[in-house]
């Protein structure tokens, strides 16, 4: 079989065609005139094949394809009713009729027009329907369109008015299928009327078979989607919509008086007066998850917008009413507890039970779905289990063995804490009730000691040493096998139940925390120059991709070094790149100002570097990439294969001493201009590693720069800067532009190296006032309450927010810097604000970059910015914790104040990143514990954050290695030590308290005396009584 | 024309129903492919361990209605296998990012196995609650598919239940296997150690990434990699397993070659079930470009029909013995056992370590349409936008036309690279881009 169709009329001009070869065939369609879209089937058999094909062949003529091309409709099987007419009309002549009742808002033409005009014509006005709805619907641009302007001040809006969209979209609701329908979201606005005698007359005729899946979809889709309850009983009395449960579950939990036109007290009313709503589809309310949890309103302007809960108020009714079962809804309570549902909803159906004052007898019947909820994730779900399983627990009905059953896995969370507690008091009960059970309580008592938690486990124990005997094989099995999970003395108390046997408890080798300052090696991974042109294109790919800084610098290297591998094509194969940038957005400073460069470079080569783009981030320290990019631009243009001074030789961004001399010997041989920025940088990425190789080359550099690279090199640790600045400053009007002038450099030089002594040699300079140029910058740090007041709208009175607690501290200066003193540019007096932070972790790694080997400037910013408050910083602060688990890093004041108060962070991701890298730094005995103990206690004493984040960060110490206990210990000891005790005590203080007392068993210590003094006073707080008789006994 | 979501209808729904004491689950089955369609039943029998089945059930149900990606959640229907005193059952997250499998060993049910094969079973609500209330001690039956036709009474009138599975669903079906042959045991946690372990995952509306890692005998999650810890992304995706973890007897965690996926795999005795992770919460299996390398080259139409007379659903799939069986070339067979995963015939079965065969109950032309950066890169090739500038041992340069650039591929000894956007964004870990697929397949 083939055959050729085609279809021509006013707005197509295509052709299908079918060809058919034994087993399978091809369709080829498309425009006529061009060879069109192939597809191939294949079939099992022949008659498959054929059957189908015809059955395709049927399709494409009953729309109107036909073999000449005129539209034809085929006359086969008419729809059955509908008084009008097969018609086969001119489809322009329908649309020019469709065009007219939209224009003339002719509401009533509509029907008579369906009933002459669908039969027939449906995939023609179909696709008219769907350019009206672009045409008269859709919110656009009007500004070319004057005539349907109508507000002014924008140029956006609709072209019909509210009739015509509504003749628009009846016309689709009538005409078109579910998956053309499925994206119109007005359709749903449109059916909110369908009780106006106009919109149901066209949708009985319409009779649309897709509107449950379409409301549906919608409902599941979103919230707000969810159509009016009595719209849809409206369309099912009309047969336009039959039952779907999920449909009218969502739909009737989804009621909200402000979206509704019923009133909060009228819905309640019909759905306690209507038994269709309170006998079918209330109860669906259990199977499916709505929001019926959000559900407020209220009945005058003066309340509270969620003055009264409309379900509360329904389940109420229809309880008291005797509509809903008492038992059904206990039940059905129960049940849904261990759905995975919205925790809030589960939690509107727990009050509501609780609020029954419901009876053992009625809690009976439903234990095992009770016991079911033990085994719940979410602890409300099981603190509500629990509290109504001790109600029935004494009865004689109660499945003691089920509930025991079921037990196990609870018994070993330590997320249901207090639940175990409460279960400890009925296991108590219950082996006292039903002995047959006994070595079954036992044993899942001692399930509890895989929860760390001190208090538990003692009163586990507790309960254990009084009902457990001794020659229980199995229970001494499973508590030896826990006893390296046992916390504090709980081990020795319970020696006596436990496997004699086995070895005696060894106390862990107790391996003291000493701080050890390691100079590690940084001058490790050599840095890889691009090998040849391919190396260089995909670098470009590379640096759009990557975090690492040192793709940026090899890049901007290959252009001042590499020109020569550059072909001729370059810039056309640079073209992908160059729209990739032109596409993306930097949030890091240096990469969104690299681009810029980048994208001139690719364009053409020898266009001077020219910038109009400007960040909206006003950090100093980032924007040096500003004068770093013209200087680099200022290399090109010398023509000299010079690499920059700053240039990394090792990864991630050292500059080896050797290579430095040399560079910068060339220089002076070659003539050729020092960038004052460029060796700012140059230095600070100097280490003093491998300097024997350099040193000897110090005799080929003259005058002053000769001096400062010994300085730098540790040779002499002279500073002798030319002081004939105060001439300069009084001519600095007329400087010269080649200004000798190293001072700043040689002020680099000593804070890099000596960054915590104090150089006297620049008081009486312009340095000297600037912070870290004579000495390290140590500003006094105040923590201070903070609040806002507001007034309350009801009361008219003022009201205070909660407070805060805000780090602050004084910067000596107004503006910026003295030139390329890096470390200074922004311990400025600026205003903290949205623009003036690091905001990511690319930015400060850029930071740290131009200054490795002192990050107290950084230090002191992110205190400023990132961490001022403990509920404020974000991703930068991880990137604060990626440097400093670095090699290399140098711990100070403020770093180690920064580190501490990430411990106190808000965000959970950042707080246990702080507490991998504390337990990393110990680790490498790296971190000054009693340095960063001091900087806790600050912060405690000062209200910082809450204290259980820092308990739950420094916890994370504990049972890694014998180190890390001996670590936890000196931090605790250090800050039980520093902390004014006599003061109100920080909420929490006694998760600390029994990480002490664990800890002092578990390394087998004494407490310090100082410490013990501490407790001693301490000794009548009734919340630490029984520990503190454990550290002192 | 773009490949449409596959749309199909149930007969029937899924029941629960309590009778006399003893409890029903009739699951209803669809699928694509006529003759298994037309299979009335594939097992009945009972279940040995109800409790612990259901429990796996509602897991697997939690999977198939969650998204952790931009894709709304909507309620993807698992797919069983019955067969070989096997049943499997496979199901995927809508946003495509976790995979779940629950192999139920012979020992598991009790019953009769009337026809091999693999369908899509219908997971309802009511059904779902129904499994939710199933107790310790229990008698329940299960039947996949069912004899007689269902009695609708008036209570009980359910619609019946239309279904879309987007190409992207099917799709990852298919990659998620080539990863999981992948990967390797790294951790094998105790009872204790499974629970000290999730007792560390971070509680809250924490997301991104962690590392499992062995610390002192104990296992934590940690934000910082050690050389031998296991990534894990998206993390608080492992909530879905909060169910079972509690009565799982053995945890074992897995790990693809390159880090990027992984695999948790809890054992029942019974049953076990295995749940894997893309890389990230907001990547899906189905966007990795695992499968493409191995569609460059076409699998034999034949051996598609010729393998479902060879095996039964569940069957292991042992290239070897069928190589000498049927005197196939080893080197081929191992190409033909990823060709065969990747145009949904083979599942991987982690603990085992092999394969076994199943036909996903979609027809096969549909799943081999669904490549787009295959069928992309065979529109490059076909428009004649490719064009190969050096061919020599070792290097391969060629131009091939982007949208109004033209990109460079390079492939030499520091691997393929191209310009394009895909390329520079992923640096070759999500597979190859349309580029160098179209070199591949050109050279």
């Amino acid at each position: 079989m083939n055959k050729h169709l085609k279809y021509i009329d006013g707005t197509s001009d295509k052709f299908w065609q079918i060809e058919v070869n034994e087993a399978s065939y091809t369709v080829t369609y498309g425009k006529n005139g061009t060879s069109g879209t192939s597809q191939t089937k294949s079939f099992d058999s022949n008659e498959a094949c054929l059957k189908t094909a015809e059955k395709l062949l049927n399709e494409k003529l009953k729309k109107g394809y036909s073999e000449n091309g005129e539209v034809l409709v085929s006359p086969g099987k008419p729809k059955p009713e509908k008084a009008g007419q097969s018609s086969k009309t001119d489809i322009s002549v329908i649309i020019e009729a469709y065009d007219q009742l939209i224009k003339t808002k002719n509401k009533q033409g509509l029907l008579p027009f369906l009933e002459e005009y669908t039969k027939g014509n449906v995939e023609g006005l179909k696709k008219h329907i769907k350019k009206s709805k672009r045409y008269w619907v859709d919110y656009t641009d009007l500004s070319q369109d004057p005539d349907f302007k109508k507000r002014k001040g924008s140029d956006w809006g609709h072209r019909g008015d509210q009739q015509q969209i509504e003749l628009v979209i009846l016309s689709a609701i009538a005409v078109m299928d579910r998956a053309s329908i499925n994206a119109w979201d007005e359709v749903l606005n449109a059916l909110k009327d369908a009780d106006k005698p106009f919109t149901l007359e066209v949708l009985q005729w319409a009779r649309p078979s897709w509107l449950g899946d379409f409301l549906l979809d919608r409902a599941k889709r979103n919230e707000w989607q969810r159509i009016d309850y009595n719209v849809l009983r409206f369309l099912e009395t009309h047969g336009l919509l039959s039952f779907q449960p999920e449909l009218y579950a969502l739909c009737l939990g989804g009621y909200s008086e402000w979206s509704s036109a019923v009133k909060g007290r009228t819905f309640i009313r019909k759905v306690a007066d209507d038994p269709v709503a309170y006998e079918r589809d209330v109860p669906e309310l259990f199977n499916y998850e709505t929001g019926l949890n959000n559900s407020y309103f209220r009945d005058n302007d003066k309340e509270a917008y969620d003055a009264h809960h409309t379900w509360a108020i329904i389940y109420d009714t229809l309880l008291a009413e005797g509509k809903l079962s008492r038992d059904y809804f206990i039940e059905q309570t129960i049940l849904i507890q261990t759905k995975d549902w919205n925790n809030t909803l589960k939690s509107f159906f727990r009050k509501k039970m609780i609020e029954l004052d419901v009876q053992p007898a009625e809690l009976l019947p439903h234990q095992e779905s009770l016991f079911a909820c033990l085994q719940h994730a979410a602890t409300p779900v099981v603190n509500f289990a629990i509290e109504l399983i001790k109600k029935i627990q004494d009865h004689d009905d109660f499945q003691v063995r089920s509930f025991l059953d079921w037990l196990e896995p609870l018994m070993m969370s330590s997320s249901h804490k207090g639940a175990v507690k409460t279960i400890l008091t009925i296991l108590e009960k219950l082996n006292k009730r039903y002995p047959e059970y006994h070595t079954k309580i036992t044993s899942l008592l001692a399930d509890i000691y895989v929860i760390p938690d001190l208090g538990l486990q003692e009163k586990a124990s507790k309960l254990l040493l009084k009902i457990a005997s001794g020659n229980d094989a199995e229970l001494s099995e499973k508590l030896t096998s826990y006893a390296a999970l046992m916390q504090g003395n709980v081990k020795s108390s319970l020696s006596i139940l436990m496997n004699e046997e086995a070895d005696p408890v060894v106390p862990e080798t107790f391996e003291n925390y000493q701080y050890i300052p390691a100079q590690e090696k940084v001058l490790v991974d050599e840095v890889v120059l691009p090998q040849d042109w391919n190396d260089i294109l995909f670098l470009f790919g590379k640096f759009i991709a990557s975090e690492d800084i040192i793709d940026a610098e090899l890049l901007l290297n290959t252009l001042i070094t590499q020109k020569h591998l550059f072909p001729e094509d370059y810039s056309g194969q640079l073209q992908p790149y160059h729209k990739q940038l032109e596409k993306g957005y930097f949030e890091e400073l240096y990469k969104y100002y690299v681009s810029v460069f980048l994208k001139q470079k690719i364009q053409d080569l020898q266009m001077p570097f020219s910038l109009n783009e400007k960040s909206y981030r006003t950090v100093n320290t980032l924007l040096l990439i500003k004068p770093y990019l013209f200087a680099v631009q200022k290399r090109i243009d010398s023509g000299k294969q010079l690499p920059m001074l700053s240039f990394p030789t090792h990864l991630p961004y050292w500059v080896a001493p050797e290579v430095l001399l040399q560079r910068l010997i060339t220089c002076q041989n070659e003539g050729e201009d020092i960038d004052k920025l460029d060796l700012s940088i140059a230095i600070s990425r100097m280490p003093r590693e491998d300097t024997a190789a350099a040193i000897p080359l110090l005799e080929q550099l003259s005058g002053e720069l000769k001096d400062l690279m010994a300085f730098c090199l540790g040779v002499s640790k002279k500073i002798t800067f030319k002081n004939g600045s105060f001439m300069n400053k009084l001519l600095s009007v007329v400087k010269t532009a080649k200004d000798e002038d190293l001072k700043s450099r040689w002020a680099m030089a000593a804070r890099t190296y000596y960054p915590d002594e104090t150089f006297p040699e620049f008081e009486g300079t312009d340095l000297e006032s600037v912070p870290f140029a004579v000495s390290p910058f140590k500003p006094v740090i105040t923590i201070d309450e903070r609040w806002d007041e507001y007034q309350n709208y009801q009361t008219k009175k003022k009201e205070r927010t909660p407070s805060w607690y805000e780090i602050n501290f004084d910067l000596p200066r107004d503006q910026k810097g003295l030139d390329y003193f890096i470390y200074a540019g922004d311990l400025i007096n600026k205003k903290r604000g949205w623009d003036y932070g690091l905001s990511n972790a690319g930015n400060v790694y850029h930071w740290n970059s131009m200054m490795p080997q002192n990050p107290d400037a950084l230090a002191y910013f992110m205190l400023r910015s990132s961490c001022y408050r403990s509920d404020y910083g974000g991703h930068e602060l991880k990137g604060f914790l990626n440097i400093l688990n670095g090699p290399g890093f140098r711990f100070s004041e403020a770093t180690t104040l920064v580190l501490a108060c990430i411990f106190f962070q808000d965000k959970k991701d950042i707080r246990l990143m702080a507490a991998e890298t504390l337990i990393n730094l110990v680790e490498r005995q790296a971190l000054d514990l009693k340095l960063l103990s001091e900087k806790i206690v600050f912060l405690i004493a000062h209200k910082y954050g809450p204290f259980s984040r820092l308990v739950e960060s420094l916890g994370s110490l504990k049972d890694n290695s014998p180190l890390h206990n001996a670590a936890f210990l000196q931090v605790m000891e250090n800050i039980f030590k520093n902390l004014d005790t006599a003061e109100k005590l920080p909420v929490n203080f006694k998760k600390l308290v029994e990480h002490y007392v664990d800890i002092l068993s578990k390394t087998n210590q004494q407490p310090d005396v100082a410490v013990s003094l501490v407790f001693e006073k301490l000794k009548d707080n009734a919340a630490l009584k029984t520990l503190i008789k454990q550290i002192l006994k | 024309m773009s490949t449409t979501d596959l749309a199909y209808q149930y007969n029937s729904v899924s029941t629960y129903t309590r009778e006399n004491g003893i409890n029903s689950l009739v699951l209803a089955h669809q699928t694509e492919i006529e003759t298994v369609n037309n299979i009335p039943c594939f097992f009945w029998g009972t279940l040995t361990d109800p409790y612990t089945t259901a429990k796996c059930w509602s897991t697997i149900a939690k999977v198939v209605r969650s998204s952790f990606g931009p894709v709304p959640p909507s309620l993807r229907d698992p797919i069983v296998s019955a067969g070989t005193e096997r049943i499997r059952f496979e199901g995927f997250s809508s946003c495509n990012g976790v995979y779940v499998r629950l192999d139920m060993k012979p020992e598991s049910i009790d019953g009769e196995f009337i026809a091999s094969g693999t369908t899509n079973v219908d997971f309802n609500d009511p059904m779902l609650n129904a499994l939710n209330s199933i107790q310790k001690n229990e008698k329940v039956t299960l039947a996949v598919g069912q004899e007689d036709v269902q009695v609708i009474t008036a209570k009980t009138k359910v619609t019946e239940k239309k279904v879309t599975l987007p190409t992207r669903w099917i799709k990852g079906l298919t990659s998620v296997q080539l990863y999981l042959a992948d990967m390797e045991l790294k951790f094998e946690l105790n009872k204790i150690q499974t629970i000290q372990l999730f007792q560390t995952l971070p509680k809250g509306n924490v997301k991104g990434e962690f590392y499992i890692t062995k610390r002192a005998g104990k296992f934590t999650f940690s934000t910082l990699t050690t050389a031998d810890s296991v990534r894990v992304g998206g993390i608080h995706r492992l909530r879905l397993l909060d169910g079972i973890l509690a009565i799982a007897e053995k945890v074992y965690i897995y790990e693809s070659a390159d880090r990027q996926t992984c695999a948790v795999v809890c054992e029942f005795g019974k049953m076990q079930l295995l749940m894997a992770f893309s890389p990230d919460a907001y990547r899906g299996f189905s966007g990795e470009g695992k499968v493409l390398e191995n569609m460059t080259e076409n699998v034999p139409m034949e051996w598609v029909y010729g393998l479902n007379s060879l095996l039964k659903s569940n069957e292991t799939f042992d290239p070897t013995l069928l190589s000498i069986e049927h005197d196939i070339d080893f080197g081929t067979m191992d190409q033909l056992t990823s060709s065969l995963s990747s145009v949904g015939l083979l599942g991987y079965d982690l603990m085992a370590r092999n394969h076994f065969y199943r036909q996903l109950p979609f027809k096969t032309e549909r799943i081999l349409s669904l490549n787009p950066r295959l069928k992309n890169a065979k529109k490059l090739i076909d428009n004649e936008e490719v064009q190969v500038i050096r061919k020599e041992p070792g290097y391969i340069e060629a131009i091939v036309k982007g949208s109004d650039v033209q990109h460079k591929v390079v492939m030499d000894d520091k691997g393929d690279r191209c310009t394009c956007q895909w390329f520079t964004t992923y640096q070759g870990k999500r597979g190859i881009c349309k580029h160098i697929l179209a070199v591949k397949m050109v050279i």
